[in-house]
């Protein structure tokens, strides 16, 4: 049996999963009946018609008259494996965790990065990377700091980058932002570290 | 006739005076200016301004609130045609044809067509309140909740239609929409659902959130996994000022995209969402559907038109009833109250220089917009001449300052990041991203709809066919549905072959 | 945009605030932003009251409180950030009545606890409930609302803006009082339930007497009664549920900021006071008149304390009574 048609499978897989994730999920609630309908009916409901249609999807993959490549994108197991591992070590081990909340915070950030370096490029990973931790690198390091981190960041993970246009952009940036965001819309961001 | 005039002379008394053109022309700029920028929506702005709006006479704050909240519509658009960022869910449909053009070359004549089909459609929307408020709120009160459900069903069936690929894809993705929709907590029971214990999804993922990821984030992504071909983000701007030709064939798009918003954003609640996507699917079906999703201007056209007479009119039931039809209309409600006047049906009787005067004014601060936003269209398009390679961080930049002033939270920074990540995902796997935002933000309605009408009814499924509104929607959807499929099914091998 | 008529207004007022001697207690509190948490979306009455109150705030003492709207569970979620914020004085929760008197019976678990981890501060505003019928009800008053209700079980539908507001609980509680069945339909806030009050879905509702007057007076809707115990000074010809055929029937809307615990006295009594103050002004009474509200009369930080000691007590009951659960 030869998959023709890589896309549909693969995306006929999500589809299942996803679909079957809702499901599993929605049981912690009460179904209710079709009359007084509880939480879990509409998603069990959906969740079950996305599954079959994720089904028919893969089905369709291997008689399709298409020719994907199998592999559409870069995917890396071992990754998604250790993501997996890490992060249901940290789901699990909540109790053990509580006292010590930059460990878990570690944790969980190892295991977000690990599962976003399980697919894709490299400057995708680089630049949600960068992403997450301007979100979390803002209170404490403040606008200036986290702009520089994000753009440096992001630059890097483009093609020709030019040092002297990374700094200049990144400046250009930084004033940008004080001025609109903070200065102009009175945005509640702290400009630098502890404020 | 005699009657209208009077109202209307009234009412431009009132909005040319100084003092509210200037109001007026404060809330279309900043409104624009929100609209540009992804996250930092109409709504923020709104609340952040109430307290500026106690000093002010009423008529005056409430000209400038509404000309954020349109102004922020016109805002948007700009932002979906550029960068493929939509600022609001209504512009969600432009980035489809819109972005391509601007991809071509013609980001100029799109953003030019958007700026005069709303600028058209908000003239039209405003008569229209003018001359028929109060029959038209009465309309809306004729809708019940299962008159909404056949309404989303109907609205669902034409997202499949919006597919160019496969149609069981875009099922799928409809469906998977309205999954990720249900997420938070459960209006009927107050339960909080798939949000594994976190307060942040106890309700719900916002829209920007997955708007910023699946559109923003994933476009970046893609666009540097295509390597060294992308050095600039156009090649070849092609004139800055749509021709003869493009304002031809828009011209009844932007008729019917005007028909439909107006109609459609009178329904309290998801009304306006509902006109882009209805007006855009109306125009496939009708005339040639080749060139939608490659940069179709009438894909521009319509759905403009549609989501600005909706907005327009969407102060209908706000201003006859004292309804809110959405979130800014709750606020626009507040600062009502806080200056003392009871929103409700009595407004337009005793205070007609309000009613008229804010009438009058919505047409002034269209008109203000297109002044406004024409000439900015030579700077945007000399914006994307600038190499892609110090764009993108830019872009990256505002989306991430944008989601964060949400609510103060790097945890939907992050969240965004991931829907980034299932934005790349889809784009590799060819999965539609714009069926998901529709079933996300029906999601939670059709649900709501669907339980409040089983218990309204006891139970009884065939009050969806017996009330006579809800029966002839349903009858629109199943019929349109069967129009859909039957093609598909007799060309199975057609449509694989098209893939 | 606003920062520059924020600071026209603040340069405009700093002398006007000095000649009436900003009351600040603590060695100059407050020195920077002040964050005010309102567990409810933007544009609802708490909201409004809320940003009144914020706004006479940052006149009297030139430093900024600001609004921070965070929605969710009820009003739990807001009420749970101020209660693990650091006690300086420069977080404030608008508390409700659903907060700290209803959630935490009718919930299961909430994360914070009403009474250890706040430190009330003063009550801003008590707003009756209001029990309006859609005309189409042949009912006038609230016994030939029960009458009706008695005759026809099962029949009547009222709205509410929430499960656990006390829209929704005054229904359940006149429900067991009266002995009759009427179903409760919840909405996604008070808006959509009065839309649908007013076409006619859903027969009546308990909603916010601010809310639902200007219809009332419209002719659109038909109010029978209001939910407190005594007669409300905007409606003094409306009677009580109480005194029209179920006797103690009591249910007020409040709000009121709290502080997290262990907050200094002073800067509490500080609070206090501006707090008092700006609710004296002549606009804030008008306004909050206008909504319907009460005054409350000598409001301290102990009074309110009490106050909500005696109202948990009260709603607890109502919720075991009702049978109202949330997971």
């Amino acid at each position: 049996m030869h998959i023709r048609n890589g896309r549909d499978f693969w995306a006929g897989l999500m589809f299942i999963g996803f679909g079957l994730g809702f499901m599993l999920v929605a049981q912690n609630y009460p179904m209710g009946s079709a009359v007084r309908m509880g939480p879990a009916y509409f998603p069990t409901v959906l969740g079950g018609l996305l599954a079959i249609l994720g089904a028919v999807i893969v089905f369709r993959s291997f008689v399709s008259k298409l020719d994907n490549p199998f592999k559409v994108f870069t995917f890396r197991l071992p990754l998604l494996i250790g993501a997996l591992v890490v992060g249901g070590a940290t789901y699990f081990s909540d109790s053990l965790l509580k006292g010590a909340p930059l460990a878990e915070f570690a944790l969980a950030g190892l295991a977000l990065a690990l599962f976003i370096g399980a697919f894709g490029p490299r400057a995708m990973f680089l630049i949600l990377l960068a992403v997450v931790i301007f979100g979390y690198a803002l209170k404490p390091l403040g606008l200036v700091l986290s702009t520089v981190l994000l753009i440096v960041s992001s630059a890097l993970a483009g093609h020709d980058f030019r040092n002297k246009e990374i700094v200049i952009l990144t400046v250009v940036l930084v004033l940008f932002g004080v001025l609109v965001f903070v200065k102009g819309l009175g945005l509640p961001f702290n400009l630098w570290p502890g404020e | 006739m005699g009657d209208l005039i009077h109202n209307l002379s009234i009412g431009f008394g009132v909005a040319l005076s100084l003092q509210n053109l200037m109001y007026c022309f404060i809330g279309v700029l900043l409104g624009t200016l929100i609209g540009v920028l992804p996250g930092i929506g109409p709504l923020a702005t709104i609340a952040m301004l109430l307290p500026v709006t106690f000093s002010l006479s009423p008529i005056s704050a409430l000209i400038m609130l509404a000309g954020i909240y349109y102004g922020a519509q016109y805002g948007g658009s700009t932002t979906s045609i550029l960068v493929n960022l939509p600022g609001e869910a209504s512009s969600v449909i432009t980035c489809i044809d819109g972005y391509q053009m601007a991809r071509q070359g013609r980001a100029g004549p799109a953003l030019a067509i958007a700026a005069l089909g709303s600028f058209f459609a908000g003239s039209v929307a405003t008569v229209f309140i003018a001359l028929f408020a109060p029959p038209l709120a009465e309309v809306a009160l004729k809708f019940g909740p299962a008159e909404y459900f056949s309404l989303m069903i109907l609205g669902l069936v034409g997202a499949t239609v919006l597919a160019h690929g496969s149609l069981i894809k875009a099922i799928a993705m409809t469906l998977l929409g309205l999954l990720l929709g249900l997420i938070g907590t459960d209006v009927n029971s107050g339960v909080a659902r798939f949000s594994f214990g976190l307060p942040e999804l106890s309700d719900g993922i916002g829209f920007v959130i997955v708007a910023m990821g699946v559109f923003g984030f994933a476009e970046i992504i893609t666009n540097l996994e295509q390597g060294e071909s992308r050095e600039v983000f156009v090649n070849k701007i092609t004139g800055l000022m749509p021709s003869w030709k493009d304002l031809k064939s828009s011209s009844s798009a932007i008729l019917r995209g005007t028909a439909i918003g107006s109609m459609l954003g009178i329904l309290p609640g998801g009304g306006a969402l509902l006109s882009s996507f209805a007006a855009y699917t109306l125009e496939k079906k009708i005339g040639d559907p080749s060139n939608f999703g490659k940069g179709e201007i009438r894909g521009v056209a319509a759905p403009e038109s549609a989501n600005n007479a909706g907005a327009q009119t969407s102060f209908i039931p706000l201003l006859t009833l004292g309804i809110p039809s959405n979130p800014v209309m709750a606020l626009m409600i507040g600062a009502m109250m806080i200056q003392g006047i009871a929103p409700g049906p009595q407004v337009m009787t005793e205070r007609p220089e309000m009613f008229w005067g804010m009438i009058a004014s919505m047409w002034i601060g269209n008109l203000m917009l297109v002044i406004l936003n024409l000439p900015l269209i030579g700077m945007w398009v000399k914006l994307l001449t600038v190499p892609y390679r110090l764009l993108y961080p830019s872009i990256l930049l505002f989306i991430c300052v944008g989601v964060y002033s949400l609510s103060n939270q790097p945890f939907d920074v992050m969240l965004a990041a991931l829907f980034g990540l299932l934005g790349y995902v889809f784009v590799k796997l060819e999965c539609e991203p714009a069926p998901l935002i529709l079933g996300f933000i029906l999601g939670p309605l059709m649900e709501e709809n669907l339980r409040r009408a089983m218990l309204l009814s006891r139970g009884d499924a065939t009050v969806f066919f017996t009330k006579p509104i809800s029966g002839v929607l349903l009858g629109v959807a199943i019929a349109l549905l069967l129009i859909t499929l039957a093609p598909a099914v007799r060309n199975t091998r057609e449509v694989a072959f098209q893939e | 945009m606003k920062r520059l008529i924020g600071l026209t207004l603040a340069l405009f007022l700093a002398p006007a605030s000095v000649l009436c001697g900003g009351n600040a207690v603590a060695q100059g509190y407050p020195s920077k932003a002040i964050r005010f948490v309102v567990p409810y979306p933007p544009g609802g009455s708490v909201d409004i009251a809320a940003r009144a109150v914020a706004q006479k705030l940052t006149e009297a003492w030139g430093q900024p409180v600001v609004v921070d709207n965070r929605a969710g569970a009820g009003g739990n979620i807001g009420a749970d950030l101020v209660a693990k914020s650091p006690a300086d004085g420069y977080t404030l929760l608008m508390g409700a009545v659903a907060t700290h008197a209803i959630n935490p019976t009718l919930y299961a678990k909430i994360p914070y606890d009403p009474v250890k981890d706040f430190t009330p501060v003063a009550l801003v505003v008590q707003v009756p409930n209001i029990l309006v019928v859609n005309p189409a009800i042949p009912a006038k008053s609230v016994k030939e609302l029960i009458e009706l209700a008695r005759s026809n079980p099962g029949t009547l539908n009222f709205g509410s803006g929430s499960t656990g507001s006390t829209g929704h609980l005054a229904g359940e509680l006149f429900n067991t009082m009266a002995g009759v069945k009427m179903v409760h339909i919840p909405y996604k806030g008070a808006a959509p339930a009065m839309a649908d009050l007013l076409s006619g879905q859903v027969q009546l509702m308990f909603d916010n007497l601010a809310n639902a007057l200007p219809n009332v007076r419209a002719g659109r809707l038909r109010a029978l009664a209001v939910t407190t115990l005594a007669r409300s000074p905007a409606v003094p010809e409306l009677p009580t549920i109480a005194e029209s055929g179920l006797p103690g029937f009591d249910l007020t809307t409040w709000f009121g900021i709290m502080v997290p615990a262990g907050t200094p006295p002073g800067i509490v009594a500080g609070l206090n006071a501006e707090i008092v103050r700006a609710l004296d002004t002549k606009d804030m009474r008008e306004r909050l008149e206008k909504m319907g509200a009460v005054p409350p009369a000598n409001n301290t930080p102990e009074r309110f304390a009490a106050f909500i000691r005696v109202e948990a007590a009260k709603y607890a009951k109502v919720v075991k009574e009702s049978g109202a659960k949330v997971e």
